[in-house]
């Protein structure tokens, strides 16, 4: 059997920075501790003006690349809703940029917070059909160019980013199953409008939506591996706020320790929220053989989870 | 897991204590949006306070997310067999 597994993780996070104490100089009328408490963010990163999301996509691969000189790239996965460009495709862009081989697949898939784990499906059925052996996944967004500085259901949270994931070949089967999902009923629960300049989103239903469908989700998953939370070592969450993550873990039953989370240093960054918590767990709380199980849920409505047995990457 | 319910006065003490106000205001209000306290995080909380009362069962209760009128909440409470 051909299986998966991740080798690699890099993410580059654009050097502005705002903090809450700036957040709170530009809105003096925002109670920013009790922002603090909801979200547990401290820190946003916001891309410069000139700083596009296939640049921060094109940094975070250059680094992950540089440790797998000899590494062929078959396919490249660019999961963004921020491209610079509606035409082309944006990893056409960074295909040329990188000096990628002409042989490679690389396209774009347009989804949030639950892209990563639709790229790893695709990703690893690319390997498992013996498509290709070694491929990436760069999760880039820039929503903060979409968001004004007085926004108050979005400015608190979003924070642009890229992580590139490598994804190769593997003699055991490392990632999956998988379980996923699309709701387009609730489509307007985080939206940018046709015309408009300014993401918008409703709070209350994005709550109401991850903590119904992402328990159910994830303990579809669990019975689908037969399997509890007590077997499983860590979950990864999307990091989409502290408030949203704890209701989770309150519904699963998750017990602290058995989770992760970055939002105070890096802010909810979309797609590239879990492979970012990845590569900050793995320094610590994820260790060789660790049963991982990640999730993704947001903008669409959609989502998806998936198992990872955990094997230490580069 | 056995069904757990919610009394009306719960509901107003759970949403009295999130706004920082007493149930007797609520009850007069009845409008969440039109107490000084009340906003869209306040909102949040006084669904995860139900949920968690309700031993999770507001799981596929996306109708409520919005709602900010007690009287209408407690109506839906109704409908699903919630209220005690």
């Amino acid at each position: 059997m051909i299986g998966s597994k991740i080798s690699g993780i890099e993410y580059y996070l654009p050097k502005k920075k705002e903090n809450n104490i700036q957040l709170k100089k530009n809105n003096p009328k925002w109670d920013i501790d009790r922002i603090f408490e909801k979200t547990g963010i401290n820190n946003r990163y916001i891309s410069s003006e000139n700083e596009t999301t296939i640049d921060l996509a094109e940094k975070s691969i250059k680094k992950l690349i540089k440790k797998f000189p000899k590494v062929k790239i078959d396919f490249l996965i660019l999961v963004t809703q921020t491209s610079p460009y509606r035409i082309p495709t944006a990893a056409c862009i960074l295909q040329e940029r990188l000096k990628f081989s002409k042989n490679i697949i690389a396209f774009d898939i347009n989804l949030g917070c639950s892209g990563f784990i639709y790229a790893l499906r695709v990703a690893t059925a690319f390997i498992e059909s013996k498509q290709a052996k070694n491929g990436l996944i760069v999760c880039a967004d820039t929503y903060t160019k979409l968001i004004s500085k007085n926004n108050a259901q979005c400015r608190p949270i979003f924070s642009d980013a890229a992580a590139a994931t490598l994804i190769s070949v593997s003699k055991q089967n490392k990632i999956g199953p998988f379980e996923l999902g699309t709701d387009g009923s609730g489509y307007n629960a985080l939206e940018l409008p046709q015309g408009k300049n300014e993401v918008v989103m409703n709070g209350s239903k994005v709550l109401t939506f991850a903590m119904s469908i992402v328990p159910l989700n994830v303990s579809i998953l669990l019975k689908k591996i037969k399997s509890k939370v007590n077997k499983i070592d860590m979950f990864i969450f999307h990091q989409a706020s502290k408030f949203i993550i704890d209701n989770i873990n309150r519904k699963l039953s998750i017990p602290q320790k058995k989770t992760f989370e970055n939002l105070s240093k890096v802010g909810n960054t979309i797609s590239a929220s879990i492979p970012i918590a990845l590569k900050d767990a793995c320094k610590k709380n994820i260790k060789n053989n660790h049963k991982v199980i990640i999730a993704g849920y947001g903008v669409g409505l959609s989502w998806g989870s998936a198992l990872i047995k955990w094997e230490k990457i580069k | 897991m056995m069904k757990k319910f919610i009394s009306t006065e719960d509901i107003y003490k759970i949403i009295a204590k999130i706004l920082k106000t007493t149930p007797a205001k609520i009850i007069k209000t009845d409008k969440l949006n039109l107490i000084e306290t009340w906003d869209s995080l306040a909102q949040l909380d006084i669904l995860s306070a139900l949920d968690a009362k309700l031993g999770n069962q507001l799981s596929n209760l996306n109708d409520i997310a919005s709602i900010t009128s007690v009287k209408k909440l407690i109506r839906i409470f109704k409908k699903k067999s919630l209220i005690k």
